[in-house]
């Protein structure tokens, strides 16, 4: 038994090719199959438990984004957009009320990297780091903003340091802010998108959801500066 | 707080329990938006005092107070330290600490966000203690949320706890393997890959059984549904709900015109 089977005979990269031709509306509805509305609750919760890992591993990144770009490149960007978008709800409900104003992010990370994953985005380590840039630009972007106006530029995690730094040696709270994400969120999202591909490759053939895009079958030149991290 | 460091429902009986999920949601997050609204630090005290005083008749002050106080610390630390020190509204030093001058209008600064940052913590952690998951998307569904996206919600929910020990198993199992959790980045993201990706795996192969479960119960069915659980709301909390958007609109109209 596996998800093939009682899916019917969907073709497995069905999301790419409904994106291209049917409507919009078709790729929406394409996308969710009582398949996918199982997995999505898997993407919230690996986004939150994953926190567990960064500490028990003491690595210095956050990699929330996780969950979402998993689902980003297991079903496709709308389904990891309502991933994002119970991300910060979830984890504001059981962890910490301080990430719900963040929920637009996420949504914006699902949408942008389930479509760049649909378009092969995910078949290259060199595609990968791309999409970790893309994502680390929406952070930048929208993250900025509700920093500064719902947290007065503070974030209670050690990037703080970092704005301190920009704010001593002369900038604005909104340069100091933005200056902050410039340097704490390209490392952050192309690690995650990095991981999120890792370990989706890992996924037996027998396990993959039938609407999985691509993911490093075409690794280039890069991969061998990455093959020590394949594990 | 719970035996998986979650922050979670608490039962009891009290009229904050027994208000409707929604009536708490409007009202709580009116409250939320006029304490960004106010001006002048009296406004700002009522509404932390309320949120808080909420809490408390819910009987669930202590542990949302404790939590707050775990969620608010490290804000506090960088909302004193970077406003007190970078920002010189009004250019009135308050000390002057070697090369560095504490600013009076920075450090004003910083506990305004300070309190209206607690009233928006406090309100939410006194919203999570007192409404069950289950009696929330019950009442989000009469309201029209689609129940697919509340399964979505409360399914989440569930499977944190669930995730988080597995978790736990899997970082012992492959310990026990000779898995290097303490040496170089790189071992420590190879190590991270090691551990995440048998996590998603198991949850992918119970995703299996789960979705066949849910479809032999008509999951991707049309047509009405009919419910376990009623969620009542009297007249009074309708007023209420009205009362607290009236409230917000006449506070937003108030500053604008201000």
């Amino acid at each position: 038994m596996n998800f093939n089977d009682f899916e019917h005979g969907v073709d497995p990269y069905m999301s790419e090719t409904t994106a291209e031709g049917g409507s919009v509306l078709d790729g929406i509805r394409g996308e969710f199959t009582t398949q996918t509305w199982v997995l999505i609750p898997i993407g919230v919760a690996i986004s939150v438990v994953a926190a567990f890992f960064v500490n028990a591993l003491r690595l210095p990144i956050y990699l929330d984004a996780l969950g979402t770009l998993l689902i980003a490149v297991l079903v496709g960007p709308w389904a990891a957009a309502l991933t994002g978008l119970f991300v910060n709800l979830v984890e504001g409900v059981l962890v910490n009320p301080t990430f719900i104003p963040y929920t637009p992010l996420q949504v914006a990370f699902g949408l942008a990297a389930g479509y760049m994953a649909n378009r092969g985005w995910f078949r290259t380590y060199g595609r990968i780091v791309g999409v970790g840039l893309v994502v680390a630009f929406l952070s930048i972007a929208l993250g900025a903003p509700i920093t500064v106006t719902v947290f007065g530029g503070v974030t209670g995690t050690g990037s703080d340091a970092v704005t301190g730094f920009f704010l001593a040696t002369g900038s604005e709270l909104w340069g100091a802010v933005i200056g902050q994400t410039i340097v704490v969120e390209p490392v952050d999202k192309v690690i995650t998108a990095v991981l999120a591909a890792l370990i989706a490759k890992r996924v037996p053939e027998r396990y993959r959801p039938s609407t999985a895009a691509p993911v490093l079958d075409k690794a280039g030149r890069l991969s061998e500066r990455f093959r020590s991290l394949r594990g | 707080m719970n035996g998986t460091g979650f922050f979670t429902y608490q039962p009891a009986d009290s009229p904050i329990h027994a208000l409707s999920p929604v009536t708490k949601l409007v009202c709580g997050a009116a409250l939320v938006l006029v304490t960004f609204a106010l001006p002048g630090w009296g406004g700002l005290l009522v509404t932390l005092g309320l949120a808080v005083l909420s809490a408390f008749v819910g009987g669930v002050g202590r542990s949302v107070v404790r939590t707050a106080a775990t969620v608010l610390a490290p804000l506090a630390v960088g909302l004193v330290v970077l406003h007190g020190l970078f920002t010189p509204a009004g250019r009135v030093p308050l000390a002057t600490l070697g090369p560095l001058t504490v600013w009076q209008g920075g450090l004003v600064l910083g506990l305004r966000t300070l309190v209206i940052l607690a009233t928006f913590v406090v309100v939410a952690l006194t919203f999570v203690a007192t409404t069950h998951p289950k009696r929330l998307t019950t009442a989000l569904i009469e309201r029209g949320v689609p129940e697919n996206v509340s399964y979505v919600f409360l399914a989440s929910l569930q499977l944190v706890p669930d995730l988080q020990a597995r978790a736990r198993r899997i970082l012992d199992a492959q310990q026990s393997r000779g898995l290097d959790v303490s040496g170089g980045l790189t071992d420590r993201f190879r190590a991270f890959v090691a551990l995440a990706s048998p996590l998603l795996i198991g949850a992918l192969v119970s995703a299996q059984t789960r979705s066949l479960a849910l479809e032999a119960r008509g999951f991707s069915g049309q047509g009405p549904r009919t419910h376990l659980y009623q969620v009542s709301e009297p007249p009074a909390e309708r007023l209420l709900q009205a009362f607290a958007v009236v409230g917000v609109l006449v506070t937003a109209g108030w500053r604008v015109l201000a």
